[in-house]
């Protein structure tokens, strides 16, 4: 086990220096650069003069393998950079909007496998009948409309029915819990319904097959109730793949639900993301992917060792 | 097989209230929040807000004597002191310097702490009126202005506000560091000298005669920097160098999130009570990039007020008015105008007679038409090369190759120029935004109409900057809304060479005299004279752009239980330093 962390950690190396060099020069196939985008504006170059001042003092002027290893040199002293736009190191950036990302990323996750686990034990317990058929349609509604869409109208309907929206300030989670919870709960909602809506599905068929499974003929023939053997024996022999699909899910948001952070004034990762990309801000955008591709594939080796932890027949080998 | 004995009816029941009861939690869990307060919403049958003339063109000002001071407040005024106001936009600042920037959203959050010299009367939002200075008086040649200061003033950290911080401001404003760029600033380059001449009085004197240089002073931009503060290790890298004279003191920021400010009691204009401006405690600005959300706040009574693009506007309208009597709605009469620039550095615009096509078989009529509101009220006006700015504006309509009667001969003409040229469309670049957008396919159906076939490429910023610059293009869209309404100002800051048209043709010579003519007009009756002459040179024999027209609203403005001095929050857009509003006794934050 150790061996394999090891070897697992060690490999993050190779893999970032991929991610690395591949996020550097995906972000340079991008027509325009910072220094366009800091001065166009409404269709027009303002000041011809400036975008050279600017490329100048940001090294845009440079071969692209000067600014390519100047950058693998700032990394290698463990400086991520900063924005060319904000002048905000990238730590600062991710610092503001990590809390933001990792909150909501956990508050749908746990949303989703709320309402899918439970749905999905009663739609395969009750396979063919009424409420079977209820979970399975809404879960097919829930799966065709988009989230950011169901965002919206749950905005809108607490709006319109409660006079109530969410709060408008960033705080962080330990100042004001309850407020960040506000702030959060709409999207997650709106997020882990989508998610539930796969995740039902996947329950049911994979409790329909465990349900079928001689261990669970045994344990009913020994007379164990009902409730227990679903619990005790079916349960977690099922709830692998909805581990992997939530995993694959979390692993997702981090990278964070654009939309849905933009329509609920989320200072997420996502949006950082996306504004960094529209403005041409290699800077802020390479520090972004690589500190998320850091956390993704650390995640992602957790992941393999919560199912070892879960089931004994997997080998780490 | 054994069957579960759990009953269908009692787990989708017991599901069913587990859901009901998360949500009720979610909804109930709304705690105790200072910013939040339930809004009655009471259903109204309020139209949507009428559509408002342009703002009438403003004659150039006495170039020989400065103005009379005007008093900054009418005494019909009646602000009520007290609360906090929170308003909603779509971006914040992203520079502790503003000057860095170009956007508006910039000083729309930071000009607050600030004062100018001088500053635009917040009733009409082009007059001007004393700030630092309490007198003017520009040169006799018109290419200097000496102002005299008030006594007094003191900065936020309690220091004085010299002539040194004056002069020290502007010299920085026409020189900024190496790696620094002030693009609202750039008129500003042009001044030759500053001079203390004692206690009380600077000269600031400038390359060409201008009587209308003192606008620089006045504009958004043209602030007031104390610069012992500036000077300080690391210069403006956060929210504690913002230190300014201005009605508010900054208290807490977050780039790209909020500026909260509060009530600065040594602020030395007056109101009419007596006592200082401004009537709020607190003002904050809050981005929230969505509209959805914009909207939600507003209702929710999380925000005051928000403004919206005219893109944006439309969906909000109907749920705004669902607020009830408390709502108003501010359409901004901003100076500027949309227009199609054409590319002359290459084929086919690089042809003044293909310019001359594209400018007569482009119907302004037929735009406005397009643009109008769905209550078939005109959202725009058709405009020369000047936009809003234009002192003959009115008279659009009328011109030749705009006007009902005679048309059809300019369009006959402009097919007879496209025939001969062989051109039969073109290809339009646009910003991605759903506004630019919208304009832009509106445009291509004026085109269509007139046998001419437009391709949109569509791209964001930066993609269509870089078009731009290295001119691989043949037309694309442009709103620039001007900061200085002035014609020559227009002309030197957008169809010029040096102005942000740079790949608009060059102009006849001939233009340049013009210019130095209206620039050095003392009588109107020449000022006018001298503008009829550009616009008939530039229609004829130069055409840089293709005028399109201006929205009458450039940007709209919602507030909820918010007061003014009559004009003031007409005037938003400009005008950011926001002493002349308060908030009435029913406002959750009062």
């Amino acid at each position: 086990m150790r061996d394999y962390i090891i070897r697992r950690v060690l490999l993050l190396i190779p893999n970032l220096f991929i991610l690395a060099t591949l996020t550097f020069f995906l972000a340079r196939v991008l027509p325009g650069d910072v220094a366009l985008g800091l001065v166009a504006e409404d269709g027009s170059v303002i000041d011809q003069e400036a975008v050279q001042v600017i490329r100048e003092r940001l090294g845009l002027n440079d071969p692209m393998p000067v600014q390519y290893a100047r950058w693998m040199l700032q990394l290698l002293q463990g400086d991520l950079g900063k924005s060319d736009v904000s002048d905000l190191s990238v730590v600062h950036v991710v610092a503001e909007t990590a809390e933001v990302t990792f909150l909501l990323a956990i508050l749908s996750v746990i949303i989703g496998a709320a309402m899918a686990i439970p749905f999905g034990i009663l739609s395969a317990m009750m396979r063919g009948r009424w409420p079977d058929q209820v979970i399975r349609t809404f879960s097919a509604v829930f799966l065709a409309l988009p989230n950011f869409w169901l965002g919206i109208l749950l905005l809108l309907a607490l709006v319109t029915w409660f006079s109530w929206s969410p709060p408008i300030f960033q705080e962080t989670f330990l100042d004001a819990p309850v407020k960040q919870f506000q702030r959060l709960i709409l999207p997650a909602v709106a997020i882990g319904t989508s998610f539930a809506a796969v995740a039902t599905r996947l329950t049911r068929s994979t409790m329909l097959e465990v349900l079928n499974q001689d261990y669970i003929r045994t344990a009913r023939a020994k007379g164990l109730f009902p409730n227990r053997v679903i619990i005790r024996h079916a349960l977690p022999n099922a709830v692998l793949p909805i581990i992997t699909l939530s995993a694959l899910l979390f692993a997702g948001l981090l990278n964070g639900a654009v939309v849905l952070e933009r329509i609920f004034a989320l200072p997420g990762m996502g949006v950082e993301i996306v504004t960094a990309t529209s403005e041409r801000d290699f800077q802020l955008l390479q520090g972004l992917v690589l500190v998320l591709g850091a956390f993704v594939m650390v995640w992602m080796l957790l992941i393999d060792l919560v199912y070892v932890a879960l089931d004994k027949r997997i080998q780490l080998e | 097989m054994i069957k579960p004995r759990i009953t269908s009816t009692s787990m989708a029941v017991a599901l069913l209230v587990m859901t009901l009861a998360a949500f009720a939690v979610i909804v109930s869990c709304g705690g105790e929040d200072p910013t939040a307060t339930s809004v009655p919403v009471q259903p109204t049958a309020t139209q949507a807000p009428a559509a408002t003339e342009a703002p009438a063109p403003t004659e150039a000002p006495e170039p020989t004597a400065a103005p009379e001071p005007t008093a900054a407040m009418a005494p019909d005024s009646d602000g009520k002191r007290g609360g906090s106001l929170i308003r909603g936009v779509s971006r914040t600042l992203r520079a502790w310097d503003y000057n860095t920037e170009a956007v508006w959203f910039a000083p729309q959050s930071l000009q607050r702490h600030y004062s100018n010299l001088v500053r635009f009367d917040p009733a009409d939002g082009t007059t001007i009126i004393p700030d630092l200075a309490t007198e003017w008086a520009i040169a006799d040649d018109a290419a200097g202005i000496n102002f005299t200061i008030r006594d007094g003033v003191q900065f936020h950290d309690g220091q004085g506000l010299t002539l040194e911080d004056i002069k020290w401001t502007f010299e920085r404003s026409k020189s900024p560091p190496e790696g620094e760029r002030y693009p609202r600033l750039l008129a500003l380059q042009s001044i030759t000298d500053i001079t203390i001449i004692d206690d009380n009085n600077i000269t600031i004197a400038y390359e060409n005669p201008n009587a209308e240089f003192i606008q620089n002073f006045a504009a958004a931009w043209g602030i007031v920097f104390a610069q012992h503060v500036m000077e300080q290790e690391g210069g403006m890298n956060g929210p504690d160098r913002v230190v300014g004279t201005g009605p508010f003191i900054i208290d807490d920021a977050e780039m790209e999130e909020f500026v909260t400010s509060r009530n600065n009691p040594d602020y030395f204009l007056d109101a009419p009570d007596g006592d200082p401006f401004p009537y709020l405690d607190e003002m904050t600005t809050v981005a929230l990039s969505d509209v959805e959300a914009r909207i939600a706040a507003i209702q929710t009574g999380r925000i005051d007020i928000a403004s919206f693009d005219p893109a944006e506007f439309a969906p909000a309208v109907g749920a705004l008015n669902s607020i009830g009597d408390s709502v108003r709605m501010e359409i901004s009469p901003l100076a500027g105008i949309n227009y199609l620039s054409m590319n002359a550095n290459g084929p086919p615009f690089d042809d003044l007679k293909a310019r001359r096509a594209a400018y007569l078989l482009f119907d302004r009529l037929r735009m406005q038409q397009l643009e109008s509101l769905p209550t078939g009220e005109f959202a725009s006006v058709p405009t020369g090369f000047f936009g809003t700015v234009d002192p003959f504006i009115d008279e659009i309509p009328d011109i030749w190759e705009v006007s009902k009667d005679t048309r059809e001969e300019a369009v006959a003409e402009g097919k007879a120029l496209a025939d001969e040229l062989g051109i039969d469309g073109f290809e339009m670049v646009v910003n991605s935004r759903s506004f630019f957008q919208e304009l832009a396919q509106l445009a291509a159906q004026v085109y269509a109409d007139a046998g001419w076939e437009v391709t949109l490429n569509v791209g964001d910023s930066a993609a269509n900057a870089e078009l731009i610059q290295s001119a691989n293009f043949e037309m694309s869209m442009s709103t620039p809304n001007v900061v200085l309404p002035s014609v020559s100002a227009f002309l030197l800051e957008q169809y010029l060479p040096g102005g942000r048209e740079a790949n608009a043709a060059p102009p006849p010579d001939k233009i340049y005299d013009l210019l130095t003519e209206l620039q050095g007009a003392t009588d109107p009756v020449d000022a006018q004279a001298a503008t009829r002459e550009i616009q008939k040179v530039m229609r004829e024999e130069w055409i840089p752009v293709v005028p399109m027209g201006k929205q009458v609203g450039s940007s709209e403005l919602v507030a909820n239980h918010v007061q003014d001095r009559p004009g003031a929050l007409g005037q938003w857009f400009n005008l950011h330093t926001w002493t002349d509003v308060w908030i009435d006794e029913n406002s959750p934050r009062k």
